[in-house]
């Protein structure tokens, strides 16, 4: 079957769905994940799939796309779409809650394409897809973009296009809001409305808030706890005017967000403790006073000119669209970022007598010092992490308490009853979470709501006089939901201060708060206060021709693969637009590999003098700068000379001594050896950082599986961990902030030091691994490995490479022949 | 054609049709999860190498007064091999994932330069031998310091006869080599080892067939298998 005609009929034909008895067993559980799920889905139907957490509701989504072919899991019942089992390639899309999960390749154009390349689909119908798919998502003219410049938004809209390639019969759709602001909702749903309308596919969509989509869907299918559908009927029985109010009392019973039923309606009625700031100044219960504040996560401020004052007992929640800088000023306000402007002063309430003097500004306290007054829940629950269980998890935080109780008090018994004190502690914190029987397990194994809450409790333990929550209602059910505006509510209730950033009505009336809308003091931008993915209008970068970088508005922090806050390695490719830039990857690697074997098979520093002297003639054709490329090179300098010197030292003596050691001594043979091995050293970087400095892992990566034929599975699974890599880059900082908000920055001495290190490098392994499991989910969703697959971009080989081969033959020849008539000819072997 | 619509008979219940023959007998077929997560994981050795290579330049004046002592912390070098093999547990991961690594530091800038490929290879060679030996069935502490110690010994062995990046006395040769042994067995065997059981237990293998490496017993060579589903009894400390 050619590629045309698989084309051609997938093109409008929406799948039938039937599922009888069907159930699912993870590999390594008891439990199934799904038991006796019967559904019929007609063509182009249109589902919303509801219910509490852990229904399987992903599992029956991942089911249907056929992406459940673990070996050692089990299924049962039977699941068909079509008439055949899932599966088949390029039938049904997936889109996932994790926006980074689908993101393959680097660039937007690339990315989308893949699924195309997977179906082996021509080059010319790949690129056509590519550009109807974009449309489709609206984000035209897109293709150029890196994928780093994305909003969290465009990147879900990005996500769809790549399954929208495909043509698929099916898309699914995993919750794909969770991590968007209203108007990032607004326009997913918009997109996938219109491209389930042209195509006529089937739709399933797992929620949890089902507002959005109730008038946009047909059916509506709830399921119980195990996975049974437990309500199918059609949507409009739970819309807020013209539904059914038996049905709509019975979905609000079953946990699910029913439009118009208020989930705070379920809680005991509330009323926050006036906070004094309503009443008169008071000034000892003042915990932080901004004035002017900028904050920043880069060069260029995000806000400016905040003012705002905190009292005790306050709630007040920072709103605005997302990627505005709400996050930023939450860390900043904890005392996690520092800040970039303006004054950010800590009140009399948080200068607590007995714990000895701190600075004004929370940035300068001590991680210990900070952890005792500030408390801050991260987006990301698994960045509170550090031990092996709940309970330890838990009892770090409460001993931090107990270090601020006891401080001043003499050790011994003292310290005896305060652990009896934090067992207790911990106990009945386990007990308000309902957590209880849990609390051997590794935290990261809980489920997202248990983690959420786990999260609260590891910072409200500590007992901090004001706490700060980034996002904490994402993602939740109503349940969920509610015990968590249960726990924030006896906080204030004990005299607790609560400051989140939050796009949830519900969490700030819940905590009978204030808001504080930061869009207005967005910094520079005075005429459109929106940032690009909420404003009303087309963002003004997709209008731009052909960016290869989104045009920045005026002081938003966008992250750039180059900025600033990216720590670590710069990956390569700095200079991909260069003479030798514009080279066929493989053509490098040739020529760099020849001169490393000349280099290699001689051991003498004439030969590997004219390699350095001909790399650093070749810095001009490679479009680096003498600066930039001494920054890079001058430790591999350093290690050329250790490397002459421990060779000096123990190489094997020959000639006159030259200095002796009692225990060894330097020869002429020996130093010679060593200035031979120094030098090598040194020469052998140089090729390979022309090499990689001028060349894409993406472009090597396709003359890797084009030229070189090695399996693209491999070779796009290797590229995709270094994807995965390079987004997890700022995620060591990230890590460190956590680090630093649960007092464990403080820590003294050598083993502590290890430890916090070791916490960090097992943390981001963790976070890498899960990160990586989605996208290979992504991956094999998009059709990697189902059959012959197609390059979109050629990889060209072009007479200027066989200069490139030619040049490097040459220059091995050339230090071995300059060797040679100098004499210093050495055979290593 | 795989799409067209074919008479849905009950007597092709999916779960059946699923069973894709290429990987049920041995399971021996790298799955996309597989490679895509020990590519990440490689990927990350490659970053840690990088560090690691630019800080060995002061490490390894520590070892001045007597230089083949050095490679008591060459181990460093040999652990993706292991964490590969451990996670994985299919042939060639710890090739692969010490390969990708060593390829990824070049790639990052090293003093070692476009020579990893190789010693990458041997390496990486010398790992997989030894479970390769025990049929990728066994993967206790044990079999994974005999890995670190195999491949810590064709590094050796690389650094002085295939790849010759050192001129030591023939003693020094011998010390040189046999610290590197030892240290591969701890620092490359028994450092992964406990690595992949925490990483276990926090059930982020959960697609790979190192799901339950943090409930398989830790005695030195008496693991028995991996896991089995069926059978298996998920041990839920709290539950």
């Amino acid at each position: 079957m050619t590629a045309e005609a698989r084309a051609r009929d997938t093109a409008t034909r929406g799948a039938r769905i039937s599922a009888r008895d069907w159930g699912y067993c993870h590999p390594g559980r008891q439990d199934p994940s799904v038991e006796g799920f019967t559904l019929d889905v007609t063509p182009g139907e249109r589902v919303l799939l509801a219910g509490p957490s852990g229904a399987g509701k992903s599992t029956v989504l991942y089911g249907l796309a056929g992406l459940l072919d673990d070996d050692d899991g089990t299924p049962a019942g039977e699941l068909i779409i079509d008439g055949c089992a899932p599966g088949a390639p390029g039938r049904a899309g997936v889109v996932q809650q994790d926006p980074d999960a689908q993101l393959v390749m680097a660039s937007v154009g690339d990315d989308v394409a893949f699924a195309a390349e997977n179906l082996g689909l021509p080059r010319d119908e790949t690129w056509r897809r590519v550009e109807e798919a974009l449309l489709e998502v609206g984000l035209p003219q897109s293709r150029h973009r890196d994928v780093a410049t994305l909003s969290g938004g465009e990147k879900q809209r990005i996500g769809l296009a790549g399954m929208l390639v495909m043509r698929p019969g099916l898309l699914l759709l995993d919750e794909v809001t969770a991590h968007l602001d209203p108007e990032g909702v607004r326009r997913i749903r918009d997109a996938v409305i219109s491209a389930a309308n042209q195509t006529g596919a089937t739709l399933v969509i797992v929620e949890h808030r089902i507002e959005p989509w109730i008038d946009a869907v047909d059916t509506l299918a709830v399921l119980d706890g195990t996975g049974t559908v437990a309500f199918r009927g059609p949507a409009r029985c739970v819309h807020p005017f013209h539904g059914d109010p038996a049905v709509r009392e019975d979905m609000a019973r079953r946990d699910l967000w029913v439009p118009g039923i208020d989930p705070l309606a379920a809680l005991p009625r509330w009323r926050r403790q006036e906070s004094p700031s309503d009443a008169r100044n008071a000034p000892e219960d003042m915990l932080l006073e901004a004035s002017g504040l900028s904050v920043s996560h880069s060069a260029s401020p995000a806000l400016t000119g905040i003012d705002l004052r905190v009292f005790t007992r306050d709630a007040i929640s920072i709103v605005g669209p997302n990627g505005v800088g709400k996050s930023t000023l939450l860390l900043t306000l904890a005392g996690l970022l520092p800040t970039h402007g303006g004054a950010l002063r800590a009140g009399p309430g948080l200068h607590q007598p007995g714990l000895g003097r701190i600075p004004d500004d929370p940035w300068q306290w001590r991680s210990a010092d900070l952890a005792r007054r500030i408390g801050t829940v991260f987006q990301d629950p698994e960045h509170h992490f550090m031990h092996s269980s709940v309970w330890e998890e838990l009892s770090a935080g409460a001993q931090l308490a107990t270090m601020q109780s006891s401080t001043g008090s003499s050790a011994g018994t003292a310290e005896h009853a305060a652990d009896s004190d934090t067992a207790g502690r911990v106990e009945s914190m386990l007990e308000a979470l309902g957590l209880s029987t849990l609390a051997g397990r590794n935290p990261y194994s809980l489920s997202g709501g248990e983690k959420r809450r786990l999260c609260l409790g590891i910072t409200l333990i500590a007992q901090p006089r004001l706490l700060l929550l980034d996002e904490p209602s994402m993602g939740q059910d109503a349940s969920t939901f509610q015990a968590m505006v249960q726990v924030l509510r006896d906080y204030l209730d004990s005299g607790g201060t609560i400051v989140t950033s939050t796009h949830d009505d519900f969490l700030t009336r819940g905590l009978d708060g204030v808001t504080l809308d930061v869009s207005t003091h967005q910094a520079g931008c005075t005429t459109d206060p929106e940032a690009p993915d909420s404003a009303a209008g087309r963002p003004p970068s997709a209008q731009a021709t052909v960016p290869t970088r989104r045009p920045v508005p005026a002081g938003r922090p966008v992250p750039t693969g180059s900025g600033p806050a990216q720590p670590g390695p710069a990956l390569p490719a700095s200079s991909a637009s260069s003479w030798l830039g514009r080279r066929n990857p493989l053509s490098k690697v040739a020529a760099a590999l020849i001169i490393t074997i000349a280099l290699v098979c001689t051991m003498d520093w004439v030969s590997a003098a004219v390699v350095v002297v001909a790399c650093c003639g070749l810095l001009a054709a490679a479009g680096i700068s003498v600066g930039r490329f001494l920054r890079w090179v001058w430790p591999f300098a350093v290690g050329g000379v250790l490397m002459a010197w421990s060779t000096a030292v123990a190489g094997e003596d020959s000639g006159r001594v030259l200095l002796n050691l009692g225990y060894a001594q330097v020869s002429e043979g020996s130093l010679a050896l060593g200035a031979a091995l120094g030098a090598r050293a040194f020469a052998i970087v140089l090729p390979c950082i022309l090499l990689m400095r001028t060349t894409s892992p993406t472009g090597l990566a396709d003359s890797l599986a084009q030229d070189l034929r090695l399996s693209s599975r491999f070779v796009l699974g290797a590229l995709a961990g270094m994807n995965v890599m390079g987004q997890l880059s700022g995620h060591w900082h990230v890590l460190g902030r956590a680090l630093r908000a649960r007092g464990r920055l403080s820590d003294r001495g050598v083993v502590a030091r290890m430890r916090l290190f070791r916490n960090r490098c097992f943390g981001i392994l963790v976070m890498a691994i899960r990160k990586a499991s989605r996208m290979a989910v992504s991956m094999q969703a998009r059709g990697l490995g189902s059959g012959p697959r197609s390059w979109a971009r050629p990889s060209v080989w072009t007479p200027a490479d066989a200069v490139v081969i030619g040049g490097g033959t040459l220059l091995a020849i050339a230090a071995l022949g300059t060797a040679t008539v100098a004499g210093t000819f050495t055979l290593a072997w | 054609m795989s799409t067209s619509p074919q008479p849905a008979g009950p007597s092709q219940p999916s779960a059946s049709l699923r069973a894709d023959p290429r990987s049920r007998p041995g399971r021996r077929r790298w799955t996309i999860s597989d490679i895509v997560i020990a590519s990440t994981l490689a990927v990350a050795c490659g970053v840690i190498f990088w560090g690691w290579n630019l800080s060995y330049h002061l490490v390894s004046n520590l070892f001045l007064a007597y230089p083949p002592a050095a490679t008591l912390v060459h181990g460093m070098w040999l652990f993706p091999a292991v964490l590969g093999a451990l996670v994985i547990r299919k042939p060639g991961a710890a090739i692969f994932c010490e390969t990708v690594a060593a390829v990824v530091s070049a790639l990052l800038g090293s003093q070692f330069g476009l020579t990893v490929l190789s010693s990458g290879l041997i390496q990486g060679l010398g790992a997989e031998l030894i479970f390769l030996a025990v049929l990728y069935r066994r993967f206790t502490p044990g079999v994974a310091m005999l890995a670190g110690a195999c491949s810590g010994l064709f590094g050796g062995i690389t650094y002085h006869w295939i790849v010759p990046m050192y001129a030591f006395a023939p003693f020094e040769t011998i010390v040189h080599i046999a610290c590197f042994v030892l240290s591969g067995a701890v620092l490359a065997g028994l450092l992964p080892w406990m690595g992949v059981r925490a990483l276990a237990a926090t059930s982020v293998l959960s697609s790979l067939a190192s799901r339950n490496a943090h409930l398989e017993p830790a005695g030195l060579f008496h693991g028995r298998r991996a896991a089995q589903p069926a059978g298996d009894h998920r041990a839920d400390s709290a539950r």
